[in-house]
């Protein structure tokens, strides 16, 4: 072994072999041979008076040392290895980049010493290494031994306190490559931050804030990925790293803050936000004055809407500091804020808007700033919006003061105890501006009174009990007619805000909604009352915050479920929304639960809903859907033991049926003889499958055999669909081994006759038959199970099939589309990290092979399959595949079948965003096709697909585009006179766009 | 940098997206082209100013543009935020091209100054008007780039 290891070293020192390194560093890692056996061999060309030799040897030690996992040597190894590498340092000029490479290796080791050892590297490195004079990547290394060395050894390096510092500031300075720089930056945070910089502070400032603001636009297809955000955000932590840096880095931003450059202003003020909390009150009263007026000038000055909200953050940050210290806060307001007040009540509506928004945004700086700017600005907000009088006009004014009232809210609830008493004057000024705004026609308006009554209902420290619950009741009556679902959100919130805080008025609000609901029930179909209807419910919904309150909202609802009658099916969506929201909230005790929400759920759907009418199947769906989501997350949500029973309970209704007697006392929904409204209930078993205990028991035997005689006899669809769901959620959920293989085998055995039968089965049993095969190839497929090859290569064969087709092609969109109520993470499925892109790699040749071969009417098939596989995989593998698909690509667009057309014009439009270079080739194929579908295609999502991609073209490189322009212009022109307005958008968009081409 | 005529305009709220309707799904349904339509068209023209569209300014308002989709008319009022605007030629200009490229060719389109929103609204009304000289206008490449500013979203 000794003697390979010579052989290679020596191939790798003179024949300049590179690829020895790698094997070396196998056999070492292997345990074949030692590190000491290594240097031996290695000993004579390190000490070689050929400066080729030494060299060779040093950069084998170091590629060794890269090549290894960092805790494999021990520590006296590293040690050695060290020592000798710092002997390299002063060694011949081009050995010492490979010295440093091997040190970048070694201080990242765990087994790198304690103590002296990082000293002595660091000390080697400030006398020998001149950073400048070295290329990119030797300078990396510099870096990241100081970054290696300064996280794992900190201490060790604090003791050379000054020497450290200095020598630091000279190795970075005059760095220019961003690679080296985000890790410069990395380590001058960590000196800031632990090291006294003492006599070296302002040098230190000097070598990083020359960099501020960062000008830096990455190269086009750039390898190393770093972005101008990445090193501005370093860089701020650098400038925040420290107090010391206050009184360099205030003049810094100021002068920045001038600039016509928008990110530089925005780097500015960003680094404000993130400075002022570290310096604290150091050198802010020098800089306060100029400082606070120049940002304010951001503001004023129609400032792009980014540089504004950071200015603002900025005024909120000084704001906060000059709080820490009271009189510093009064001077502060006495001066700026008297200011900005005095300009809120001027008639210049911009200065009064601005100042209005500095103001409201500063008081959520601090307890004390709100109080502050409160006193100062409420009584001159009142008078200001008394004379008002277009209110739509002031919308945005209106939105800053609903913000300060809540900000007041939030002060009045915090620790700090201040003295309120002089907004006691202005409640009832407020409050009639708050009912002005929500008596107002405008949408806009009627929220931000709800948001400005909801705060005021939180104003504990002004308004008495009463006067809130006064407040409360407004808000729910007008929240109950709300016409705008904005209106009815911010209603829910404000309710839901209240009754966290006024625990004493949730009975009241409860039994009043609960007495509209019932009032509502029977005029259902009138309009105002189904509003009324929907409202309280949502409302109801919303003031469930506790157990208390949960357990109450929760009997009003279920007490509706009971009333259900034929004729109130519309009424039930609402109820269901509000339970399923108040059963994902978690607040229910178990014991409750069980025995009375989850029976009542079950009792409605099982007897309840046995008079639901045929004609509306749909709005069953929907209600069960709801119920069946509430139930879900509710079951993942609840301890093992209380969803275990939960579990139980429904899966006993499902299998055996309700006991409880009545018409049906033997069906059970798993029968497709029983009744729709019975065997849908089929679909709750997806709320459990989550938590259902994986072990061959009964349970699983009667649902793995029941449910494919459910899925392919029974003639509702729905069922269908939930039964295949089901297995395939119960199939992916089984234990590896023998009992999902034959499983799995048995079912395919009973599938595939009926689908291969001559002459013909009935049709739409071979497409039930068909689905559930797919959705069991889903089922193996997403957990990467070694069945999935075969059974994908049935559902191939049937792309062949004239009759079967097209139906196996959706088929395969279908088994990479995600579903979010089953086979997906949430509902605690088994999944194959990247199982899309294992299908896709798979099946792809195949799929083109076939479709090569196929005879002309199955063709489109297989087109349908890799298109629709396309579509559902993520953008980077669609970007490593997509040039093999071009030729098929573009021959589907020339085809006449319209779901074709949409998932090849999306894959098409995904592909110009990402590989322009590719796209511009094929351009003059695709655009005459694009046209001619954005014009004539008879759907009307390939019209606008479509029109999107020809939009979407824009992004390729003009000089490509330049001769098409005029057809696409002319073409485009019976696309913006087409009949359908969402065609036109899309249209006039792209002739735009190509107009200004 | 000249100084701004208006430099401190007034800005009005954007209004929301269109809703879409049920029936604007359905590929049966014929949509006819309305005023709204018409004025998403324009609304996000860019002023010649200021960083801002045409509808924060105010200079453009849904009820102001009427469109008989079977007469073929669209007729549009737009208001300048100060009655001396020298640019309000400009922006009715912008306002054509803009309806020459987006809105179908059928169309009769007049572009006029709210009556009594600027000094010279009388000779502004008539070259705007003169398809001549809207074509003339944009045979002149510098001013056609002008358009093409108000007309091609934000600045880069």
């Amino acid at each position: 072994m000794a003697a390979t290891m010579a052989s290679h070293i020596s191939d790798y020192v003179l024949k300049q072999d590179d690829s020895k390194a790698a094997d070396i560093a196998r056999d070492l890692y292997k345990r074949d041979v030692t590190l000491v056996q290594v240097v031996e061999s290695l000993g004579q060309f390190l000490t070689s008076p050929v400066v080729e030799q030494r060299r060779r040897g040093t950069q084998l030690m170091a590629s060794i040392l890269q090549k290894l996992p960092s805790d494999f040597l021990v520590e006296k190894e590293v040690g050695h290895v060290t020592a000798f590498l710092v002997s390299k340092l002063s060694d011949h000029h081009s050995i010492q980049p490979l010295a440093l490479h091997g040190l970048a290796a070694a201080t990242g080791y765990s087994a790198f010493s304690d103590g002296d050892e990082s000293r002595r590297v660091c000390s080697e490195i400030f006398k020998e290494v001149q950073n400048q004079s070295l290329s990119q990547a030797d300078r990396r290394a510099t870096y990241t031994i100081f970054l290696n060395l300064l996280t794992s050894h900190l201490p060790d390096l604090q003791a050379l306190g000054d020497t450290f510092v200095c020598g630091y500031v000279q190795q970075m300075d005059g760095e220019k490559d961003p690679r080296n720089l985000i890790l410069a930056f990395r380590c001058s945070t960590i000196i800031c931050q632990h090291f006294s910089l003492g006599p070296m502070e302002e040098d230190m400032f000097e070598v990083n804030s020359c960099y501020f603001p960062i000008d830096f636009v990455p190269p086009p297809n750039d390898p190393h990925g770093i972005t101008r955000g990445d090193l501005s955000e370093t860089l701020c932590g650098v400038m925040s790293a420290t107090p010391a840096f206050a009184q360099y880095c205030y003049p810094l931003l100021m002068e920045k803050l001038t600039s016509d450059v928008t990110s530089a202003k925005l780097d500015s003020l960003k680094t404000l936000c993130a400075c002022l909390p570290i310096y604290g009150t150091r050198h802010l009263q020098e800089y306060l004055g100029s400082l606070t007026t120049q940002v304010m000038r951001e503001v004023r000055a129609g400032s792009p809407e980014d540089v504004v909200e950071a200015s603002l953050h900025a005024l909120t940050a000084i704001a906060a500091q000059v709080s820490q210290v009271p009189q510093q806060l009064g001077e502060f307001m006495a001066e700026t804020g008297a200011n900005l007040v005095r300009q809120v009540e001027s008639e210049n509506l911009a200065a009064r808007m601005s100042s209005t928004r500095i103001l409201c945004t500063m008081a959520s700086a601090s307890p004390l700033v709100c109080h502050a700017v409160a006193s100062r600005l409420v009584p001159v907000v009142c008078s200001v919006c008394q004379k008002l009088s277009q209110l739509e006009q002031h919308t945005a004014f209106f939105t800053e003061v609903s913000s300060l009232l809540q900000h007041i809210a939030d002060a009045q609830s915090s620790k700090t105890a201040l003295d309120w008493s002089l907004l006691q004057d202005f409640r009832g000024k407020l409050q009639e501006v708050c009912d002005r705004l929500l008596a107002s026609k405008d949408s806009q308006l009627q929220v931000l009174g709800m948001r400005g009554l909801c705060a005021l209902s939180a104003w504990g420290a002004v308004f008495t009990a009463d006067e809130i619950s006064c407040t409360a009741e407004k808000m729910m009556t007008r929240a109950l007619t709300a016409d705008t679902d904005d209106l009815r959100e911010e209603g829910v919130k404000a309710l839901s805000k209240v009754a966290r805080q006024q625990a004493q008025l949730c009975d009241g609000i409860i039994s009043h909604l609960s007495q509209v609901l019932q009032n509502n029930l029977a005029l259902y179909d009138a309009c105002e009352s189904r509003k009324m209807f929907d409202n309280s419910a949502a409302l109801l919904a919303a003031v469930a915050v506790d157990d208390v309150t949960g357990v109450k909202v929760c009997q009003a609802l279920l007490r509706l479920l009971q009333a259900f009658q034929t004729g109130y099916e519309e009424c039930m969506v609402p109820v269901s929304n509000s339970l399923a929201s108040v059963l994902v909230r978690g607040h229910l005790p178990p014991q409750f639960l069980v025995s009375t929400a989850l029976s009542g759920v079950l009792g409605f759907l099982w007897s309840g809903c046995r008079s639901w009418s045929a004609d509306k199947q749909h709005v069953h769906v929907t209600v069960l859907s709801t119920l069946v989501r509430g139930l879900r997350c509710l079951v993942l949500l609840l301890d093992s033991q209380a969803s275990q029973s939960v579990v139980g309970m429904i899966c006993s209704v499902v299998i055996k049926g309700n006991n409880s007697g009545g018409d049906h006392a033997d069906a059970s929904p798993l029968k497709a003889t029983s009744p729709w409204q019975l065997s849908r209930l089929v679909q709750l078993l997806l709320a459990v499958i989550p938590r259902l205990d994986v072990k061959k028991d009964d349970v699983w035997e009667q649902l793995v055999s029941q449910l494919p005689d459910l899925a392919l006899q029974t003639e509702d669809t729905h069922t269908h669909q939930q039964a295949c769901r089901c297995l395939a959620a119960l199939v992916n959920r089984m234990p590896a081994g023998e009992w999902l293989d034959s499983t799995v085998r048995g079912l395919c055995t009973t599938l595939t006759p009926t689908l291969t039968k001559r002459p013909h089965a009935d049709l739409d049993l071979q497409h039930r038959t068909l689905n559930l095969l797919t959705w069991l190839v889903k089922a193996v497929v997403v957990r990467g199970h070694k069945l999935s090859s075969e059974l994908t290569g049935q559902l191939t064969g049937f792309l062949s099939d004239q009759r079967l087709g097209p139906k196996a092609a959706e088929g395969f969109c279908m088994i990479l589309a995600p579903f979010p109520e089953v086979l997906c993470a949430e509902v605690n499925a088994n999944i194959t990290p990247t199982f899309q892109q294992r299908f896709l790699i798979q099946n792809l040749a195949h799929l083109l092979d076939g479709f090569q071969n196929a005879q002309s009417e199955v063709k489109e098939n297989y087109l349908l399959a890799v298109a629709g596989m396309l579509t559902n995989v993520p953008q980077q593998v669609l970007v490593a595949e997509l040039p093999k698909l071009m030729p098929v690509l573009v021959s589907s667009l020339k085809g006449s079948n319209s779901s074709l057309h949409v998932q090849a014009l999306a894959t098409l439009t995904a592909g110009i965003r990402n590989m322009p270079e590719l796209m511009t080739y094929y351009l003059s194929d695709i655009l005459p096709d694009c046209l001619m579908l954005a014009t004539q295609a008879a759907n009307m999502r390939v019209r606008i697909l479509a029109v999107q991609c020809v939009g979407a073209m824009i992004h390729l490189p003009s000089k490509n585009l330049q001769p098409h322009k005029t057809q696409v212009v002319n073409k485009l022109k019976a696309a913006i006179d087409d009949r359908k307005r969402l065609v036109r958008k899309e249209a006039a968009q792209a002739r735009n766009v190509w107009c200004l081409l | 940098m000249t100084s701004l005529e208006n430099a401190n305009p007034l800005v009005f709220q954007r209004s929301k997206e269109r809703a879409i309707l049920p029936e604007e799904e359905d590929d049966n349904v014929i949509d006819k082209i309305d005023s709204r339509e018409v004025f998403d068209m324009i609304r996000g023209i860019n002023d010649p100013e200021h960083p801002l569209t045409l509808e924060e300014l105010n200079v453009l308002e849904e009820s102001k543009v009427t469109v008989n989709d079977d007469d073929n008319s669209v007729h549009i009022f737009f208001t300048p935020t100060i009655p001396h605007c020298s640019m309000a030629t400009l922006i009715g200009l912008a306002i054509r091209v803009k309806l020459l490229r987006v809105l179908p060719a059928r169309f009769k389109v007049d572009v006029e100054l709210t009556p009594g929103s600027h000094t010279s609204d009388v000779a502004i009304n008539k070259q705007l008007a003169d398809k001549e000289r809207v074509a003339a206008a944009l045979e002149n490449a510098h001013l056609l780039n002008v358009v093409n500013q108000c007309l091609g979203g934000r600045a880069k």
